[in-house]
């Protein structure tokens, strides 16, 4: 059989193979275009074909990897390239559709040919990615990996936006593809199998794996200025902030007397609140010991006295998220980061017995921003304190640091 | 049983270890699961994995005895299909009940001390219901969907048949809602009070069974479907059984889209009606708080447009101790489509200002019980706003100078204080706005003391304090 006819025959089984594919991709790809009338018919669109992609290219990297294909009277080169190249218009075709879905709906502001270019991209990574994986591994791990892979760039603006990983996956699939032969060769399936994992999902999630790595390290934690907490006096005459240059540094100005104190802490440390003009309660946290200690700077005197620590590890101070000290320096409302669950743990310190009690775990106050942008805090005279925010009002008894939740009134029918 | 169970131990131990890990994994390792606190979750992306596993295991459930006439070996053991089935649910109900128990039993023993006190059996049992609900729920329809095409692979297809289905009810709900709009309303409508509140979210809470009956109705319907497979499908060859499950469910999912789109809904208005958020501001003393309710549907009796992300609220003041309401605020100019903007208390509780979205500032004294409408009658940035020690005075930044800005000038920079107590109104204190490159920068402002307003000007890399009565800027 000469070299073109067997270029046509595999072109025609191509033809036979994917062309129902090529429809229903592209149908599911487009049906936003035609019908925008919510944006989850745009997710769902990009889902189906993506999901599509995936499930093809795996069921035809399946059959071409079995022994009938071997049989065949071609060479082994061609055999790849007509398992890479011949089917390229069908991931391109698919991921143009949803290009043109994302662009149709607005969803990004990129040109039109970027928004195109960037999801074919996307799609040629997953086809690559799954053909791949079956070669080496077998149809469930790529079909794991492809969803996933889905998974981790599912938002429109990801996909729009990373052409150039997209490229690179795809290159890391086609080669880790080359890499496989030799190792395929010599029969040693275990090591091959393994360097190609590596590969693909290195190229995959290293970059993710990277960045959470660097967000999870303490040091990556601890922000020059932290936004949250305006350690300071609501006239705008008093502040507590950090000295740029210098690790844990912290700096009392009183700017209407030109008063300024500077004191160094150790790395770690935050300032919380501001009583009685020039006291200042700061959170230290020790990295060896992974306690949070709290502390009550005198800033006239220039002393820090400990006041109460924690009774929790933690690998950051960066998990205090809101803090409020009742007028006359008694108490402290401390918020960290949950422990377990996705809420808030809610602290009261008494400074005076040096005490700290958890009063409530894992609270949740369903709002988008930061505790500090929407909590309020009322010290009331007789002995409690009340936290309000989105959907919470909790009413916490100092004297038997019993927190519950407050019920409120309902509001009038009728508007005034 | 313990044989057959022994025999999916056999089969699926490694799919079920790894879904096991994945449930501990997440469950200990991810803050995912709370045995504390508010409630249980498992709205964390880690959960995907081993709901993900939980299908897969399922979706091998009877995959390899199904494939290669195997059936017809094990139907002849004297074994009962439905104890096979028991089997299979047994490993399947182990892992995904047990697992939590164990996790919650780690987080108990491993936990900081401090929070074991609120690991109550309730919450436990919340955490374990939640997690084992819904990993079940997946096992099952991976389960169910083993039972029609052989092979894990074939499971899967059997599964994406399904979607695609489900994909085609979803559009047709769509078509169907929007060719029935019921009494939907379009937002703001200019014959809003003529609207009752009822039959416009009737079209939302057809929505709601709809949504219910597409992806609820799905699972449902291949459980369903297949269960009758698990009995007498096992020896039947693979066309059959399609045959049989696509009879089957078909008609089933059909009815319950149809039970979706036909069921009177009236009964659930009500509820979405009633559906609120409520944003309370607690006063410095703890006695008062501002509370917002905010439901999706306005006093006016006009749906609100959500994706302009305006609702109609309903602004209280509360006293606290005695679970009352003190005054509800006002609607600014008549129209409850307000959103209350900012709001703030001043220290000691002696007034409540509030500010509608970029409109003039209103004060509440909670003593008395009065309003005082338009105390500031202008919009200003309140993030940047400072009172005085005395809470009398409010000092902010304006932006002004726009037309400066469009001739390429430097705008300057401009501080406002404003009487909160008294009618009156004061000049701008104009900071800088030089010609360029001989601007002045605003530095910070304060209060010097209760009634003398401090600012700095930077100019030239130069920083200057300056002090200024409030007194003398009266216009």
């Amino acid at each position: 059989m000469d070299g073109r006819r067997v270029w046509g025959r595999l072109l025609w089984k191509e033809f036979r193979e994917s062309g129902v594919v090529l429809a229903a991709g592209g149908l599911c790809a487009l049906l936003p275009v035609i019908y925008r009338a919510h944006a989850w018919l745009l997710y769902t669109g990009i889902a189906l074909a993506s999901l599509l992609i995936t499930l093809w290219a795996t069921y035809r990297a399946q059959r071409g990897s079995d022994r009938s294909r071997t049989l065949l009277p071609i060479a082994p080169a061609t055999g790849w390239l007509a398992l890479y190249l011949l089917p390229l218009p069908v991931p391109l075709f698919a991921g143009a559709c949803v290009g043109a879905a994302i662009y149709a709906f607005d969803a990004t502001q990129g040109a039109l040919g970027a928004v195109l270019t960037s999801a074919a991209l996307f799609m040629l990574a997953l086809f690559a990615l799954c053909t791949t994986l079956t070669l080496v591994y077998s149809a469930i791990p790529a079909i794991m990996l492809g969803t996933l892979f889905l998974y981790a760039h599912f938002d429109p603006l990801i996909m729009v936006g990373a052409e150039r990983r997209f490229l690179w996956i795809s290159g890391a699939a086609l080669a880790g593809s080359l890499l496989w032969a030799p190792f395929l060769r010599r029969r040693r399936l275990v090591s091959g199998r393994l360097a190609v994992g590596v590969l693909l999902l290195g190229a995959v999630f290293g970059q993710a794996l990277v960045e959470h790595l660097r967000s999870i390290s303490p040091d990556a934690q601890l922000p020059t200025y932290h936004p949250y907490f305006c350690s300071g006096s609501s006239d705008g005459a008093v502040s507590v902030g950090f000295v740029r240059s210098r690790g844990g540094a912290l700096a009392y100005r009183d700017i209407r007397t030109k008063f300024q104190r500077v004191h160094d802490f150790a790395d770690g440390v935050l300032p919380l609140a501001l009583f009685r003009e020039t006291r200042v309660v700061v959170a230290e946290h020790e990295p060896a010991t992974r306690r949070i200690t709290l502390s009550i700077w005198d800033v006239r005197a220039a002393t820090v006295r400990e006041v109460g620590r924690l009774p929790a590890a933690y690998a950051t101070i960066n998990v205090i998220e809101y803090a409020s000290v009742r007028p006359d320096g008694r108490y402290l409302l401390l918020s960290t980061r949950a422990k377990v669950g996705r809420g808030h743990d809610l602290w009261i310190a008494d400074l005076e017995r040096r005490a700290v009690t958890l009063v409530m775990p894992n609270i949740r106050s369903v709002s988008l921003d930061h505790p500090c942008t929407t909590w309020q805090t009322g010290w009331t005279d007789d002995e409690r304190v009340r936290l309000s925010g989105v959907e919470l009002m909790l009413a916490v008894d100092l004297r038997t640091m019993r927190a519950r939740r407050e019920t409120l009134p309902p509001p009038p029918e009728v508007m005034p | 049983m313990r044989r057959l169970l022994w025999k999916e131990l056999r089969e699926r131990g490694w799919w079920g270890l790894a879904w096991a890990a994945a449930i501990l994994g997440v469950a200990l390792f991810a803050h995912g699961q709370a045995f504390v606190g508010d409630r249980a979750e498992m709205a964390l992306p880690w959960y995907l994995l081993p709901l993900t596993l939980a299908l897969l295991t399922g979706a091998g459930g009877y995959a390899s005895d199904t494939a290669h006439g195997r059936a017809g070996f094990l139907c002849a053991r004297p074994v009962s299909p439905w104890q096979i089935l028991g089997g299979k649910l047994l490993f399947g109900a182990l892992v995904a009940f047990g697992v939590p128990l164990l996790a919650a039993a780690i987080f108990y023993g491993t936990c900081d001390a401090v929070y074991r006190p609120f690991v109550t059996l309730p919450h436990v049992l919340a955490g374990v219901g939640d997690i084992g609900g819904k990993m079940g729920a997946c096992y099952l329809l991976g389960l169910a969907s083993s039972l029609v095409v052989p092979g894990v692979l074939g499971s899967l297809l059997t599964l994406s048949s399904v979607f695609i289905v489900a994909f085609a009810a979803a559009i047709l709900s769509q078509l169907y809602l929007s060719a029935h709009q019921f009494a939907y309303i379009h937002p703001f409508a200019p014959t809003s009070s003529a609207v009752d509140p009822q039959a416009a979210f009737t079209h939302e809470a057809r929505a709601l069974a709809l949504l219910v009956a597409v992806a609820l109705g799905g699972v449902i319907a291949v459980i369903a479907a297949a269960a009758p497979l698990a009995r007498v499908g096992l020896t039947l060859d693979t066309g059959e059984r399609i045959k049989r499950f696509v009879g089957a469910f078909l008609p089933i999912y059909a009815g319950l889209w149809l039970a979706g789109a036909l069921l009177p809904v009236r009964w659930l208005a009500p509820a979405l009606l009633r559906t609120e958020m409520t944003v309370a501001a607690v006063s410095p003393s703890g006695q008062y708080a501002f509370v917002v309710h905010q439901r999706r549907f306005n006093p006016l009796g006009t749906a609100n447009d959500l994706s302009a992300d305006t609702f109609g609220s309903w602004g209280t003041v509360v006293a606290l101790d005695s679970a009352s309401v003190v005054a509800p605020v006002p609607a600014y100019g008549g129209d409850p489509r307000e959103i209350f903007y900012h709001w703030w208390w001043a220290p000691d509780d002696t007034a409540f200002y509030h500010q509608p979205y970029d409109t003039a500032v209103r004060m509440f004294d909670p003593h008395h019980r009065q309003w005082r409408e338009r105390v500031i009658d202008r919009g200003f940035h309140l993030f940047t706003a400072r009172l005085s020690p005395d809470g009398r005075y409010l000092l902010t930044r304006l932006l002004q100078g726009g037309e400066r800005m469009r001739m390429h000038l430097h705008p300057g920079h401009s501080l406002a204080a404003f009487d909160l107590r008294a009618d009156r109104r004061f000049r701008p204190i104009q900071v800088g706005a030089g010609p360029p490159g001989f601007a002045v920068a605003l530095g910070d402002y304060w209060w010097q003391t209760a009634d003398t307003i401090g600012y700095t000007e930077v100019y030239r890399g130069m920083r200057r304090a300056r002090h200024v009565k409030v007194e003398t800027l009266v216009k």
